[in-house]
């Protein structure tokens, strides 16, 4: 068989880590030649990855090709829902290191090897199939965020760095207990315990703790900043440096997510019973609750950390709504706006990096009339800004749409609720963008503008830009691109776990009369 | 269907999208060609409008592909052209296309103008893709878009404040009208299993007359926001801070009729109280924007007022059941408010952006092709026979008649004696009477590209268009408005003709003849500044202002505080703080001792406990 | 070797193993801890060769070489940390060290 795929797929995760590697080792590597290495390590797998996803979609490769032995005992594995989040990661990955390689730091190799293990770590996530892979690099990519965020990061750096490392430490332990639970219960040997085959061992398994489904959605729903588990997530965020919010706030947290659906969703009952409506008001939570948290952010950074909680939400309820109604699409469409918030979300907190080094603050009240000095940074930034809130074009909008025709069998005012974001994101991005961009300059900046000149977007960071744009927007219009991919997983793991549900979902279809009521 | 045909509606549809993409990317700083490049765009695709228009067959033309699948949701894309969506498409382009050669003209000394056509093109892209679409969520795609574009083009001039606002009011006023347009969408889906327009008649047909109610009012929420209807009806007039041209394109002729058009195109999802609702909100609105339109001084908020009125009618001819009749209005407006807007814009542009009505007057002698064409747009609007507003407006009013609604009626008899009102009021006070201020007086013409599409959108169609429908064109392809211009067949002694020329006397030359009273303000505000002040209509924007500032804000602050204290002080600290605390307490702190050996021990203890348990199991 | 059983060889590891322990937990100078630690490990590895000799397999001895060789590299580890600890603090005694207690 032609193993081509699985060669790629390992060259895409193993470049950044041993570029990260070489880099510790040599602190003191010339600098040029530290900068060209370590773009290497970003670029190779931003090149590989979309072309994995490529050939994934393309139904004349087998998923077996995908698949190699590794050096650790579990191997790289792609399936389809890790392709395009593998694709996202990497893409991710080039414009936080475009914006990393820009930035002055002391110690700039480490700095520089340790966002490589970052991005690296996360691929692994989602090129193996190992349930034990899986966790063992997520802990392999969170913990040089810690190090990062806690040695290079900004204002109120410690405690934040410190409150992440809690919450984010907890909810790994609670996984795993969950993860080996589930091994466990499903009697699948640890050497081939692969998110199907464990999968497929809970389905013929007698008993399942009670618990385990609880472990896992909350252990992973912490990575996730699933409420109320969300408190690390804007803080660490804000305080980080801006490649690592990017790669934290975009990919990162993508792989509790990713967790969740393939291990609670696939056989954990997660939706069901009185953990399904936990999860359902801890999701609706984060989409009302958390919206309007973000309503009362005065602090652009901040506001953008909070944000990308709440958009959390709707993902969450798409994976909900896919349990509960047996159906795939709450779940494609969760997995579309898994890759599409990845790609909007670093693209803000790059453009927001932009703005602060120009007017000095990221407060929105000293901030204004920033356009006229620097209109490409604003055309970008308000592009980002309506990717996020789900214009359609950028690939935001199919997932929240999506989600919200998922809703479609529960009751209205479950509807109007979760639609209710995109009013209240729409308030909060525009008020943003108008008190930082639009009116007339304010004064502080024009007195920064006079003291020391600053241009628009330098080459570097609009190319970052353009990189996460011009993806968002690829996937807007050819959202197949995506689809193509998930489907067949999304249709795999809802046969799956509506095998798995223990009461039959009701579909009632009213013929003429409103549903107001399930 | 001919695939040719489906191949002219690509090159419509993303002509535009080209270049907009065009302009943005590398003619920031030429705008002159970016100028030229959009006029071209929009004239070609009037001239393809037109080829379909005339090529007319008797079915729709349809065309699809699924771009992409969630589940068992089809995401569609195609288009459905039948005879309503070949008209429409013809008004949009059309009027689009002289707005753009004006803007050609007004724009010249913009620094901004690549943006600026870039803007005007991805509107056009947003607007045609509403007309063609052929399922639910292609619209709400374009709606979006529309949205979005029209935010760029309110923003225009972006380091005003009022700008800033006015943008910002106008996009999240529409996204509250979306809120219930995506309900709306997924209850379609939900009942009917589709989102196709033809499968979505058929499954409505086959369900019998009994609609659900709330698919129709969810629907109707983005009606409200787009075509700018009673509540959320307060972006509109905000929306004049953008540049003139664009007040005509998006705010006068194109994007607030695309609401109406869409209501037209799922007339068959509206309940009856949903019909009836729209009906009375609709003539009340007629009447009341037409008063409140007595009360600007802005030449420009004054006809933003007269379109909220005529959007009120045309809303009411949907609710009555009639959308023939609000598509024939629809497209009458579009051209005599694209030509009042446009003069408005040239009359602006000749006083050196004077926008007080009240500073202006005169202007017949030193602008007479504005004036004259102006004129000509505003007896239109005043409904007076036998020009283009007189066939649709006095049908919708004749309808209601026949309806039997006689509140609607009378609504919009008193809309009728507003608009003539307000009409002769802005003549007397812009163009007779003398020049009331420095600009005015050394008012100029404008140049050939601001004239000629107001020669060509005010004489030949505001005066002559219905005419021009009437007769020349051939009749299969207005087959949407044909019946309702059979219907109006002259009948000079029906109620609404008789009610229309006598609020036509009396308010034209009633308004003539009071405003020429005082000079230099507003007689109305001389006489009773009460009704003056209730007319300005501020009441509805400082509702809103309530809500935002005393509810929402403080509901927001209110979550955070309890995020803050609940989540993060009490449940977290608690827990991570008292748990240690409270064991520490009952082991007497044995756990952290700084004792080695006692570290060692609770090892041990650990380990043989897990060994008790992996073997006890 | 006729009248030692696989038992026999476990009960002396196993002997072995609770006297280090034993001396871990009681004793306090840190030297001595650590003798009594090495205890535990030779406790161990007597039980993996008695397992390969009474299995007759190779694994547990194999095992052994293994643990010899890092057993070997932590008792030069640990012995540098308790001469630095020793340089540092003059005691290694290990209820002097509670440092980090406050």
């Amino acid at each position: 068989m032609d193993t081509f795929p699985a060669t790629l797929l390992a060259l895409a995760i193993t470049a950044p880590i041993l570029v990260g590697l070489i880099l510790l080792a040599g602190r003191d590597l010339p600098r040029s030649f530290a900068s060209g290495f370590a773009f290497g390590g970003f670029a190779i797998p931003a090149v590989l990855s979309p072309w994995l996803l490529i050939l994934w979609s393309n139904p004349s490769t087998a998923p077996q090709q995908f698949q190699s032995e590794g050096f650790w005992g579990f191997g790289f594995a792609l399936n389809g829902l890790g392709a395009p989040l593998l694709a996202m990661t990497s893409l991710v990955g080039l414009a936080a290191g475009i914006k990393a390689l820009t930035q002055e730091v002391e110690g700039r190799n480490t700095y520089l090897g340790l966002i490589l293990f970052m991005l690296g770590g996360t691929l692994a996530v989602f090129g193996t199939n190992h349930l034990v892979g899986f966790y063992f690099f997520h802990e392999f990519a969170l913990i040089p965020t810690f190090i990062l965020t806690l040695f290079w990061g900004g204002e109120g750096r410690r405690p934040a760095a410190m409150q992440m490392a809690i919450y984010l430490t907890a909810g790994a332990m609670a996984s795993l207990a969950g993860i080996l639970i589930a091994i466990d219960a499903s009697g699948v040997e640890y050497g081939v315990a692969t998110f199907e085959n464990v999968a497929q061992g809970l389905q013929n398994a007698k008993s399942i703790p009670a618990a385990t489904g609880a472990l896992v959605l909350f252990g992973l729903g912490t990575l996730a900043s699933l409420f109320p588990f969300h408190s690390w997530a804007a803080p660490g965020y804000s305080a980080a440096p801006t490649p690592v919010s990017m790669l934290h706030a975009g990919a990162l947290k993508k792989f509790g997510l990713y967790g969740i659906i393939l291990l609670g969703l696939s056989s954990l009952d997660i939706t069901g019973g009185s953990l399904g409506t936990w999860f359902l008001w801890f999701a609706v939570a984060n989409v009302v609750l958390v919206g309007l948290i973000c309503l009362t952010q005065r602090d652009l950074k901040q506001m953008l950390s909070w944000s990308s909680v709440a958009h959390m939400g709707p993902i969450f309820l798409g994976i909900w709504v896919c349990g509960v109604s047996g159906k795939a699409d709450g779940l494609d469409a969760a997995a579309f706006l898994m890759v599409a918030h990845g790609l909007s979300c670093a693209a803000l907190f790059l453009l927001a990096n932009a703005v602060r080094a120009r007017a000095g603050t990221y407060r929105l009240d000293e901030l204004g009339g920033l356009a006229t000095r620097t209109p490409i940074l604003a055309a970008l930034f308000i592009a980002a800004t309506m990717a996020s809130i789900g214009l359609p074009g950028f690939g935001n909008f199919w997932g929240e749409f999506g989600i919200f025709l998922a809703l479609r069998a529960q009751p209205l005012w479950l509807q109007a609720l979760v639609a209710s974001t995109v009013v209240i994101s729409a308030v909060y991005a525009l008020r943003a963008v108008a008190s930082t961009f639009f009116g007339p300059a304010s004064e502080a900046l024009e007195k920064r503008f006079a003291a020391a000149p600053f241009g628009d977007l330098g080459w570097a960071e609009r190319f970052a830009a353009f990189i996460l744009l011009g993806a968002s927007l690829t996937i807007g219009f050819v959202p197949s691109l995506i689809t193509k991919s998930v489907n067949p997983v999304a249709a795999g793991i809802t046969t799956f776990s509506q095998h798995n549900a223990k009461a039959p979902v009701k579909a009632v279809k009213p013929a003429t009369a409103a549903p107001t009521k399930r | 269907m001919p695939s040719d045909l489906s191949s002219l509606v690509h090159w419509i549809l993303f002509l535009p999208l080209g270049a907009a993409a065009l302009s943005a990317l590398f003619l920031r700083r030429a705008g002159r060609i970016a100028a030229w490049l959009s006029t071209g765009v929009a004239f070609a695709i009037a001239g393809l409008s037109l080829q379909l228009l005339t090529s007319a067959t008797a079915g729709a033309l349809t065309w699809h592909v699924e771009l992409a699948k969630f589940g068992s949701i089809s995401l569609g894309f195609g288009y459905l052209i039948d005879a309503n969506a070949r008209l429409m498409l013809f008004v949009v382009s059309f009027v689009a296309a002289w707005i753009h050669l004006f803007s050609v003209g007004y724009m010249k000394d913009d620094q901004a103008r690549g943006r600026f056509f870039a803007g005007l093109s991805i509107f056009m892209f947003s607007i045609l893709g509403i007309v063609v679409a052929d399922n639910l969520l292609m619209t709400f795609i374009f709606w979006e878009l529309v949205g979005f574009s029209s935010y760029m083009l309110i923003a225009h001039y972006f380091d005003k404040d009022y700008a800033a606002a006015a943008s910002k009011k106008a996009f999240i006023v529409n996204r509250i009208g979306d809120l219930g347009f995506i309900l709306g969408i997924a209850m379609c889906l939900f009942l009917y299993d589709t989102l196709d327009f033809a499968a979505l008649k058929d499954h409505a047909a086959a369900a019998g007359p009994v609609v659900p109610f709330a698919v129709g009012a969810l629907l109707m929420c983005g009606f409200l926001g787009k075509s700018a209807q009673f509540p959320l009806h307060v972006w509109l007039t905000d929306a004049m801070a953008g540049p003139t041209p664009v007040s005509a394109l998006i705010h006068a002729a194109t994007m607030v009729a695309a609401g109406v058009y869409f209501m037209a195109r799922v007339s068959f999802l509206l309940a009856p109280e949903v019909l009836h609702f729209i009906a009375i909100s609709g003539a009340g609105m007629a009447a009341l924007a037409g008063l409140c339109a007595l009360a600007q001084t802005d030449i420009k908020k004054s006809l933003a007022y007269s379109t909220l009125a005529h959007l009120g009618i045309m809303g009411c001819a949907i609710g009555l059941g009639r959308p023939d009749l609000a598509l024939m209005h629809m497209a009458m407006h579009a051209f005599f408010k694209a030509t009042l807007f446009l003069g408005a814009g040239s009359v602006i542009h000749g006083c050196h952006h004077e926008q007080d009505m009240l500073k202006m007057g005169g202007l017949l002698k030193k602008m007479p092709l504005t004036a004259v064409t102006f004129i000509a747009a505003t007896l239109s609007n005043c409904a007076v026979p036998f020009l283009a507003g007189w066939y649709s407006k006095d049908a919708i009013i004749e309808a209601a008649y026949h309806g039997g609604h006689i509140a609607i009626f009378a609504f919009l008899a008193l809309a009728a004696l507003a608009t003539c009102l307000y009409s002769g009021r802005m003549i007397r006070l812009v163009f007779l009477g003398e020049a009331n201020s420095e600009a005015a007086s050394h008012a100029h013409e404008s140049p050939w590209t601001m004239t000629l599409p107001l020669v060509v959108l005010g004489l030949v169609y505001s005066v002559a268009g219905g005419f021009l429908a009437h007769t020349i064109i051939p009749a299969g392809s207005l087959q949407p408005i044909g019946k309702a211009l059979g219907e109006v067949a002259f009948h000079l002694t029906a109620p609404s003709t008789i009610v229309g020329l006598i609020s036509l006397v009396i308010g034209f030359f009633g308004a003539l003849k009071f405003y020429g009273s005082v000079r230099g303000a507003d007689a109305l505000q001389v006489v009773s500044p009460r009704t003056y002040h209730l007319l300005e209509h501020r009441w509805m924007d400082g509702l809103y202002h309530w809500y935002v500032d005393a509810v929402q804000r403080r509901l927001a602050e209110f979550v955070a505080f309890l995020d803050l204290l609940i989540i993060n002080g009490v449940a977290v600290r608690w827990i991570g703080g008292g748990v240690p605390a409270v064991l520490g307490y009952l082991t007497g702190r044995s756990f952290h001792r700084g004792q080695t050996r006692a570290y060692a021990l609770w090892i041990v203890v650990g380990t043989l406990f897990l060994a008790w348990f992996l073997i006890a199991r | 070797m006729e009248n030692t059983s696989l038992a026999h060889h476990l009960i002396l590891a196993g002997l072995l193993f609770v006297l280090g322990l034993t001396g871990v937990l009681m004793r306090r100078n840190l030297l001595v801890v650590y003798m009594c630690l090495e205890l535990m490990l030779a406790a161990a590895t007597l039980a993996l060769v008695a397992f390969s000799r009474f299995n007759r397999t190779m694994d547990g001895a194999v095992l052994v070489f293994f643990v010899i060789t890092v057993a070997a590299a932590e008792v030069a580890v640990g012995l540098a940390l308790i001469v630095a600890l020793f340089r540092k603090r003059g005691t290694v005694q290990s209820d002097a060290l509670t440092t980090l207690r406050d």
